[in-house]
């Protein structure tokens, strides 16, 4: 057997001495200016109409340009192809003038017709597009993606010449520049769809590698799925001096473990998220590493105030406040979140959670309320049935809430843990008790969280109506002023956690791991950065 | 070769039942392929429907479903819009292929070397040592084996990558962890048909011949030993190489595993069965070479098959 022995360990030397690196991928693609970055999954599509998910956002910020930006630190509105805007006396026309130097990556103008044919493109039915909702603010847009107005030429949106757009609203809305940063109303190169039957269908070939024309400051270099999306520098880009990095490389990591097992290995300049029982080892011994940024997003439970017995405000209130958020934080979140006992995030947009709502668990009233709804001790409740979806994260909380609401207030539940789709079937048929849900920010104001749930809301899945709340809704539209906006939102949320369709638990933060050789890198509530200004640092990686 | 084309054409038939039942299942799933957090609005959903055929009546769907397939068409896959199923199967199978391929020599490598060995020294310490070795690898899952490599060969020794399929040494954990489990399995067989040939007239002649140990063990034990192993062959070749989904995850691999589950779990229909289709046909054409091997190492089988 002696040859197999010498055959192997030649093998063995060959395949070591192929594989053994001087340099890990880090340094080597610092020193080349080209980011590694992990992203928790495959874009779906780049195409900014068609994509949805967070994944995608994070690609499509680095290939296109919206009309504005936002700070990446304060997300405060600033120019991006509109170099700057005129708003009209009534709110209700924005006239935005747009950057000349603006270029497309295949060298041609970025002009105002670009975005007329997008946005028009994104209302089309045939398109499809989820997120056209975010255009409804604008005047007819409603009626023509839902095909009552067959003339896409009414949309309020038109160019007075290549450098001028102006934009015409339904209704005065105090967030519309905010609502710009979407990827929904980016423009889009419209010979390029054109040619690719992309402009009245959801056909995204025109965004494989070879055929995208976009106008950010990096253009798409590979697409491979499963295995990276890099993009390279745009040499169109009208602020290229702003762009420090040469590259991006998106490595869509789904497993959590692969993904920290890279970073530590030299294989990831950032990690995308971080797995509770690693975060503890992170930050006692690379502290540097560990990031927690606050992220506009809420996670709660919604019950079904159709069925019985939550459609009692005290049981569900009952149910609500033996909840202990903090313990759920400190057991399975690790992260330092901060615990939610309403649904909008504090300070979004200015708002302040209101003092009248309870910030705190209180067993004694829950026993209370729960008795004064017929149920002491909590006889006669059937047993509830929490529905959430197939992930690491929401077993364990469902498990504590199971116990917390045994423990307490003497009520069952028993647990449904579905896949993605099977679970969004549940939810949208309403066949459920409880419902896991979760909601990430579109915009950084009130309205993103709150207008969830007004009467006619499909992502209302409480099916929790109040006539005052959708009252106040449409009041805070139409305010005349911030201050008497931002009050109405105020009094919107107090109804809401008062009738408690939602049990709120925790505020998202976004947890991950970066290295100290990425400068420049902020967090922000909504994660939006077109990396203007990031660099990578040679020197402290050595 | 008049027995491989029948078994060829035999089957057609079945590699049509299966998609049938799974065109037929898919659609029985709850939720369909494009429901997403934010609930589209019934325009959205018709839109959708109409643009990829969904709409049209169920069998109207499963004959294009036929029509397309007969041209090579698989449709366009409902998750990754712009992407055809024919493109991402095409581009995946090639990494789960290099990675199967190479994982399925070093299983039959070790897993022969070490059933031989075993059940030479079947008596001994040694012996027993193999036998526990191979007990250790049937037992030991890959999601164990993949990051306690990682961790010794990436983490410590610095040797590969972690993950990713970058370089030529990316093959070496993930094909290391994949074959493992078959090392184990195949070394058992082996050792099991050496065991019981040992024992058998032909090889007493043999030994009363004057033949030397190792013409025995290689030429006239092996060749009979092997039998289980060849059978084994035909659906152990199709999983290793249609990718692992435990071993793809845990290296980062770019290659079919994902997609058995993922379309799954996003009711990506024609990815579904584009997935199916590959695995079925690679089952019934792997089965259908062990058996032509299994008749060229068996004289007696190829005249019952002659028959």
């Amino acid at each position: 057997m002696s040859w197999v022995v010498r055959i192997f360990i030649c093998v063995l030397f060959v395949l070591v001495s192929a594989c053994s690196q001087s340099s890990t991928p880090v340094e080597l693609a610092t020193k080349q200016g080209i980011l590694l970055m992990g992203n928790s999954a495959d874009p779906e599509s780049l195409d900014p109409a068609l994509s949805t998910g967070l994944s995608e956002s994070k690609i499509l910020r680095a290939l296109f340009e919206g009309l504005v930006r936002a700070n990446d630190k304060t997300l405060e509105v600033e120019p991006a192809i509109a170099k700057s805007w005129k708003i009209s006396e009534d709110s209700k026309t924005y006239t935005f003038f747009l950057d000349e130097k603006a270029k497309w990556s295949d060298g041609s103008n970025v002009v105002a017709g670009d975005f007329v044919f997008a946005w028009r493109r994104a209302l089309k039915p045939t398109i499809a597009a989820e997120y056209a909702s975010l255009m409804y603010v604008i005047k007819n847009a409603k009626a023509i993606a839902t095909g009552k107005e067959k003339d896409s030429s009414k949309l309020g949106v038109k160019a007075i010449d290549d450098y001028t757009l102006q934009v015409e609203l339904e209704n005065k809305c105090p967030y519309f520049l905010s609502l710009l940063y979407h990827n929904v109303f980016f423009p889009l190169h419209e010979k390029t769809l054109k040619k690719f039957g992309a402009d009245n269908f959801p056909n995204a070939v025109w965004t494989k590698p070879e055929n995208i024309v976009s106008n950010g400051a990096f253009v798409l270099t590979k697409w491979s799925i499963n295995s990276v999306v890099s993009v390279r520098r745009n040499k169109y880009y009208r602020d290229c001096n702003s762009i420090k990095l040469n590259g991006i490389d998106f490595i869509p990591i789904s497993n959590i473990n692969t993904e920290d097992r890279a970073f530590r290995a030299g294989q990831l300049h950032m990690t995308d998220s971080v797995c509770p029982h690693r975060i503890a080892n992170i930050i006692s011994k690379t502290p540097q590493n560990f990031r927690s940024d606050k992220w506009l997003g809420t996670y709660y439970y919604a019950f079904n105030t159709m069925r019985k017995p939550f459609n009692d405000v005290r049981v569900r209130k009952a149910l609500s406040l033996v909840i202990d958020r903090q313990a759920i934080i400190d057991n399975f979140l690790k992260a330092k979140q901060v615990p939610a006992y309403c649904l909008v995030p504090d300070g979004c947009g200015g708002m302040r959670t209101s003092d009248k709502i309870l910030k705190q668990n209180n067993i004694v009233l829950a026993k209370k309320l729960l008795a004064e709804a017929g149920y002491p001790e909590g006889k006669g409740i059937p047993v509830i049935k929490i529905t959430y979806n197939v992930s690491e994260q929401h077993k364990p909380i469902a498990e504590a809430i199971q116990q917390m609401w045994k423990t307490h207030l003497g009520v069952n539940a028993q647990l449904y843990n579905l896949s993605w789709p099977a679970y969004l079937s549940a939810r949208k048929n309403k066949d459920f008790d409880v419902v896991r849900a979760s909601w990430i920010g579109d915009f950084a104001e009130p309205e993103t969280f709150l207008d969830m749930f007004t009467s006619l809301s499909a992502l209302n899945h409480s099916s929790w109506k109040n006539s005052k709340y959708d009252a106040l809704m449409k009041k805070s539209a139409s305010a005349k002023s911030q201050k008497e906006r931002l009050q109405c939102l105020v009094e919107a949320e107090e109804i809401l956690i008062d009738s408690a369709p939602i049990i709120p638990l925790y505020f998202y933060s976004r947890v991950y791991q970066i290295l100290p050789v990425v400068k420049n890198w902020n967090g922000n509530l909504l994660d939006y950065r077109d990396y203007k200004g990031v660099y990578l640092e040679e020197e402290v990686s050595k | 070769m008049k027995y491989f084309f029948k078994r060829l054409l035999e089957a057609v038939p079945v590699f049509l039942f299966i998609i049938t039942v799974v065109w037929a299942m898919v659609r029985f799933v709850p939720g369909g392929p494009f429901d997403s957090e934010r609930p589209a609005s019934a325009e959205t959903i018709a839109a959708m429907n109409a643009y990829y055929g969904l709409d049209k009546p169920l069998y109207e769907q499963y004959f294009n479903f036929l029509k397309n397939l007969a041209k090579g068409d698989l449709g366009p896959s409902y998750k990754y819009n712009g992407w055809s199923v024919s493109e991402i199967l095409a581009e995946k199978a090639m990494v789960s292929l290099q990675l199967g391929s190479v994982a399925l020599c070093i299983a039959l490598l070790f897993g022969i070397i070490l059933g031989v060995l075993s059940a030479a020294f079947r008596r001994g310490t040694l012996g027993t040592a193999f036998s526990a070795l191979s007990l250790v690898g049937v037992c030991l899952p890959t999601m164990v084996l993949g990051p306690v490599l990682i961790l010794l060969f990436s983490l410590k020794l610095k040797i590969f990558n972690t993950m990713g399929w970058n370089i030529s040494g990316d093959i070496v954990l993930p094909a290391i962890t994949l074959s493992f489990f078959y090392i184990a399995w195949i070394s058992r067989l082996t050792r099991s048909g050496v065991v019981e040939e040992l024992d058998r007239g032909y090889v007493k002649t043999a030994r009363a011949k004057g033949v030397s140990e190792s013409k025995i063990f290689c030429v006239h034990i092996l060749r009979n030993a092997l039998q289980p192993v060849v059978s084994y062959l035909g659906p152990a070749a199709a999983g290793l190489l249609t990718g692992s989904f435990v071993v793809e995850s845990i290296f980062q691999i770019p290659g079919l595993g994902k997609f058995f589950v993922s379309s799954a779990l996003d009711n990506d229909y024609t990815m579904i069965l584009g997935c199916v289709m590959l695995y079925a046909g690679f089952i019934l054409i792997f089965n259908l070479f062990s058996d032509v091997l299994l008749a060229l190492l068996n004289p007696k089988i190829a005249k019952e098959l002659k028959k």
